[in-house]
């Protein structure tokens, strides 16, 4: 049952909690699900590749990445085929890419791929309707290239988006995050994420904000060095990656603009 | 004073940063992008600005400008 206005304003609109931290589509929110899902596609390519991942990943990315060691308690488990621990739900999108391209010598850079994947995160019991859910799905723009290809294209991809939203009416602006995201969460590395400003997030100041709509991460060589990615004509190979939660755009854009398509903006109207 | 708090601030990083490693380090040598500040000597670093001050340091002061270099470090915090 629908508690606040927010939720029966949105459970009209087709986004229905299904059970604690899952959410069920329909009629209205299906569509701006899916067109959220083009509108990305379209406004962070071109890219070279495209990948759609699965809801499971292996314990060998999940180690690589060091996602076990330092957020065991965000990890899913999927059970069933193999050993107990041997595969999980996916917890980022982006591991896949780096999965995908683990020992490999890129010829050119920067490479640029765009992810969506079913996600999965255990949020300790406090999930939160519709923004902080444990089942959603991600679409992230991975960018695998020299710190200054790397630096350029975060900018430029920070610069597109906050334009590109603001362009339908989602008001908000960049901010570094101290969330804890790849680096262990220990104050020391808490610190040199915000004075490097390694994680910034999209705030939305909307209806229902401010929320984090969306967020830009720069690992510098955590992740090529993990998964020994390197650069055939260039120094040490950085990544970063811009992530956006599908379910939440889709609250945020239907808290906006409501449940009538005739409403949405043009980017977006069916 | 502000000399003499660099001075102290250059020893200190020499001591507890460097710790003996052979690297040279002036006042405007940058930090961060030398690689000699990781998760473990920032705290000494900002341990070492609160007990000077005598107070911790808030989220606003603790950006990059503050602490690129010990130059930066002294402006920001030491100076009058």
């Amino acid at each position: 049952m629908p508690s606040s206005a927010t939720d029966r304003r949105l459970a009209e609109a087709g986004f229905v909690s299904s059970a604690p931290g899952a959410i069920v589509l329909a009629g209205p929110a299906a569509d701006l699900f899916q067109r959220w899902s083009r509108f990305l596609s379209e406004v962070l390519g071109p890219v070279d590749d495209r990948l759609t991942a699965p809801a499971f990943i292996d314990r060998h990315l999940m180690t690589a990445s060091r996602y076990l060691a330092q957020f065991p308690k965000q990890v899913v488990v999927a059970r069933g085929n193999g050993a107990p621990g041997s595969r999980y739900l996916t917890p980022a999108a982006c591991l896949h890419v780096y999965g995908q391209l683990e020992g490999e010598r890129l010829k050119y850079h920067p490479y640029a791929a765009l992810v969506t994947a079913p996600c999965a995160r255990s949020e300790r019991g406090r999930p939160m309707f519709p923004f902080r859910l444990s089942a959603f799905h991600m679409t992230e723009l991975v960018v695998i290239g020299d710190a200054q290809a790397i630096e350029a294209r975060a900018c430029q991809a920070e610069e597109i988006i906050v334009m590109a939203l603001a362009r339908l009416g989602i008001e908000g602006s960049m901010r570094a995050s101290t969330d804890a995201f790849f680096l262990p969460t220990s104050r020391g590395s808490k610190i040199l994420q915000q004075l490097k400003q390694l994680k910034r997030e999209f705030t939305w100041t909307g209806a229902a904000g401010p929320i984090a709509l969306g967020s830009i991460n720069r690992h510098e060589d955590f992740f090529t060095r993990r998964f020994r990615i390197t650069l055939a004509d260039a120094g040490g190979a950085q990544t970063f990656c811009l992530a956006f939660g599908l379910e939440r755009l889709t609250a945020a854009g239907l808290l906006t603009w409501g449940a009538d398509t005739a409403g949405w903006p043009a980017e977006l109207r069916p | 004073m502000a000399d003499s708090q660099e001075a102290q601030l250059l020893d200190f990083v020499r001591r507890r940063v460097l710790r003996g490693q052979r690297r040279s380090l002036d006042a405007g040598t940058p930090l961060f992008a030398s690689k000699l500040i990781d998760s473990i000597n920032i705290l000494y670093l900002i341990g070492y600005v609160e007990k000077r001050l005598g107070r911790r340091l808030n989220d606003k002061e603790l950006v990059m400008s503050n602490f690129r270099t010990v130059d930066a470090i002294i402006n920001a915090f030491f100076r009058d």
